[in-house]
């Protein structure tokens, strides 16, 4: 009896069958970035046409004039993603250690829980808050008090993701740091701190990227200005809130200034994704 | 045929297997001196060849557990002890072929009236290796410890009987071979009676890990 | 016998000592006494209590949460448990189950860290002990041109090695392993077998092991523990051949455990 010629109908049978599933996991996948490159294209359609050098060097020109750029809020993002990473960072770092290393049972619940739910508040509401208490006593808008709205919203991400990657450093490396006769905070510090620095800072690299695009905190917190601002205590411009005051303005030439932010804001975020994974993904 | 052998369990077995042929050849050699049966001791060199076959797979199987299992406190000495009784065993089976070949000639000699020594001596040694044989089967060290008291007697009559011998010879010279016939037989009964005693000490050792020769020497390490 | 003659000293004396987690007794009321460059092999099934044991011995045990410890571990006369841990750690060295090399340190670096940590930066100094803890762990030769590279880079066997160097670089007088082979290949194993020998001559050894084979062809001491109790300490050699006790026996000969 031939074996191949009865295998052949049942194997033909599983063969279709096989190659239905996967075109329908392939269509899925095309689902799922759809979104992804159809934003992409759009955006880069809209605001590549006004993209130009003076984009990235000139204030805001007077309504009516032609030209002049964002350079204001593109140097204005970096202050308060800076001040903002001075504060989420340090203290989103300190939290995970606090998690992972010192804190047991019901207090690691409590912290993990808060922080949980400090990631589910709204962006707005943390610009509410603060509003409330900085913006409103200190009588006004500053570059602080955006800071301090989208620090707020770094801590919980910077603790989660320092704390997932702590906990995959295992139980017995900290014990062999410990049986050195080394202090606990020095072993945190020089053995688990120094071996997972790279995992860390693509956490935190990634919160910045999230950061980034951030406007409603910003509209009660850092307002906006159109000229250069170099003090904590002024208002200052950001690339979000700019696009949203541009984009709702009822000039064309502002309307499309605000895509050509939109695209620098959006290539900003991938170029910090793509970066990150090159840099400390290689394995 | 040592590939049957796996565990400690089949090791015991066969030798209380190789004991069981020993107990026969001594039986039937006996039996044929005393009985002056000269027939009985057809079947020996048919025990004999058993016996020696056993002998080489024991070893063997001793071997082999040893490696396979690396085997720890009892079990390790109960390997060794097998080890030492399978040579024990398979030196009776010589004495008693021994015996039996000198029967054949004794037979055929001037008689002599087996006295009750004689007797007594052939009960006991066969005894001896009973007991030390059942001991092992049992792990019984208290019915070992009673063969190792019963070695001295087989030595005395042993002794006992030498000197009847060499007295009746001196008497009477017609019974220079079949006396000295007898001297060979109870000197051989008298080493089985020592082999036994051997056998009761490695079922002492077995048991309890205690080394029971030479009056127990401790040794070091 | 002349051996027994030669005075040796007490390196670690344990009394009465007793280990909790939260409610559960797991080591109880220790008693046992180990000598200079002895070799004391912890044998027992899993849960016994004797890892649990060593780490009372550099008071690792009492840093996981609800964990208790009372009686006495006398280390060179010293009672441990009314000193500073992170002092006695470093006189107690310890190797794991898994080699755990700091990923992130180099070679030289994992070796160097216990004495850097502890104050001595001089690099002279690190150079000249980061060298003999290597070359005391046989590791010397295979990683003398590549001390910079990442502890993590080496071979499973090796990297055991190096948290051995590691261990001995602050020279502890007593080493704990808690079933240093357990990872490994065959081959590995065996070159940490050799290895314990001559390491018997600088220090004082503790190791968990569930390899019978391996207790009896590593140590001179042996203590067997069942559920959390000492059930019997003695020579190797003794035990493993002639052990006292009926449960010992049944462990050691595979009928239970």
């Amino acid at each position: 009896m031939n074996l191949d010629n009865v295998m052949s109908v049942h194997d033909f049978k599983r063969k279709v069958k096989n190659y239905f599933m996967i075109g329908l996991i392939c269509l899925s996948a095309l689902v799922a970035i759809f979104p992804l490159i159809s934003v992409f294209v759009f955006v880069l359609q809209k605001g590549l046409p006004s993209l130009s050098w003076d984009f990235f060097t000139q204030l805001p020109a007077p309504v009516g004039e032609t030209g002049g750029g964002m350079a204001q809020s593109i140097l204005g993002s970096f202050y308060l993603i800076a001040v903002a990473s001075l504060i989420g960072v340090p203290w989103g770092i300190a939290s995970a250690i606090y998690i992972t290393e010192y804190g047991y049972g019901k207090t690691v619940f409590l912290l993990r829980f808060s922080n949980d739910l400090l990631m589910g508040v709204p962006s707005i509401v943390m610009g509410l808050f603060v509003y409330s208490f900085v913006v409103a006593p200190m009588k006004g808008f500053s570059w602080l008090a955006g800071s301090l709205a989208l620090g707020l919203i770094m801590i919980p991400i910077v603790s989660r993701s320092t704390e997932e990657i702590l906990k995959t450093v295992p139980s017995h490396i900290r014990e062999a740091g410990l049986a050195l006769g080394i202090p606990r905070y020095k072993v945190i510090l020089h053995i688990i701190l120094k071996g997972s620095w790279g995992a860390i800072l693509t956490g935190i690299i990634l919160s910045v990227a999230r950061i980034s695009g951030e406007t409603a905190p910003l509209l009660f917190t850092a307002f906006n200005n159109q000229y250069w601002s170099h003090s904590l205590t002024q208002p200052v411009s950001s690339l979000p809130v700019q696009i949203y005051t541009y984009a709702i303005s009822p000039f064309e030439e502002w309307q499309a200034q605000a895509w050509s932010g939109a695209l620098v804001l959006i290539l900003f975020i991938f170029v910090i994704n793509i970066a990150v994974r090159l840099l400390f993904h290689k394995k | 045929m040592d590939s049957e052998i796996n565990t400690l369990q089949q090791l015991k077995h066969q030798i209380s297997i190789m004991g069981g042929y020993v107990e026969k050849a001594l039986e039937e050699a006996t039996y044929a001196l005393i009985a002056r049966k000269v027939e009985h001791l057809d079947n020996i060199d048919k025990i004999e060849e058993k016996i020696n076959e056993i002998h080489v797979v024991i070893d063997a199987a001793c071997f082999k557990l040893l490696a396979k299992l690396s085997p720890f406190a009892s079990d390790l000495r109960l390997i060794l002890a097998c080890f030492k009784m399978n040579n024990d065993l398979e030196r009776m089976g010589d004495h008693a072929r021994n015996i039996s070949l000198g029967t054949r000639m004794y037979l055929s000699r001037k008689e002599i009236p087996l006295e009750k020594d004689f007797l007594q001596m052939t009960n006991e040694a066969r005894w001896m290796v009973k007991a030390a044989l059942d001991a092992f089967v049992t792990k019984d060290a208290e019915k070992a410890q009673k063969v190792l008291e019963h070695d001295d007697v087989v030595d005395q009559l042993k002794d006992r009987l030498t000197q009847q011998m060499k007295d009746l010879i001196k008497k009477d010279p017609d019974f220079v071979e079949s006396g000295i016939d007898l001297i060979l037989f109870s000197r051989n009964l008298e080493r089985i009676g020592d082999l036994a005693t051997n056998i009761a000490e490695d079922v002492i050792f077995i048991a309890s890990g205690d080394d029971v020769r030479h009056g127990g020497i401790a040794v070091d390490g | 016998m002349p051996n027994s003659q030669v005075q040796k000293n007490t390196i670690l004396e344990v009394k009465e000592l007793n280990a909790w987690f939260g409610d559960f007794h797991a080591v109880k009321n220790i008693n046992l006494k180990v000598e200079q460059n002895d070799i004391l092999a912890l044998i027992g099934p899993s849960g016994c209590g004797k890892s649990t044991f060593i780490r009372t011995i550099n008071r690792l045990h009492e840093e996981v949460p609800g964990a208790r410890v009372t009686g006495e571990v006398r280390l060179l006369g010293q009672d441990i448990y009314k000193m500073d841990p992170v002092k006695i750690r470093r006189q107690v060295g310890m190797v794991f189950q898994k080699p755990n090399p700091f990923p992130g340190l180099s070679i030289f670096e994992n070796v160097a860290v216990g004495l850097k940590l502890s104050g001595i930066q001089r690099k002279s100094i690190l150079t000249e002990i980061v060298e003999k803890s290597l070359k005391q762990a046989a590791l010397w030769n295979e990683v003398k041109d590549k001390l910079n590279e990442p502890g993590t880079s080496l071979s499973g066997g090796q990297q055991q090695r190096l948290c051995i160097a590691r261990a001995l670089a602050v020279t502890p007088p007593i080493l704990l392993m808690d079933e240093p082979t357990s990872a490994l290949d065959p081959i590995s194993t065996a070159r940490i077998e050799d290895l314990l020998q001559d390491l018997k001559k600088y220090v004082t050894i503790v190791i968990v092991t569930h390899n019978m084979q391996q207790a009896s062809r590593v140590s001179t001491k042996t203590a067997f523990f069942l559920s959390g109790e000492l059930i019997e300490f003695g020579d190797t050699s003794q035990v493993f051949t002639k052990p006292n006790k009926q449960k010992t026996e049944e462990y050691i000969t595979g009928r239970f455990g």
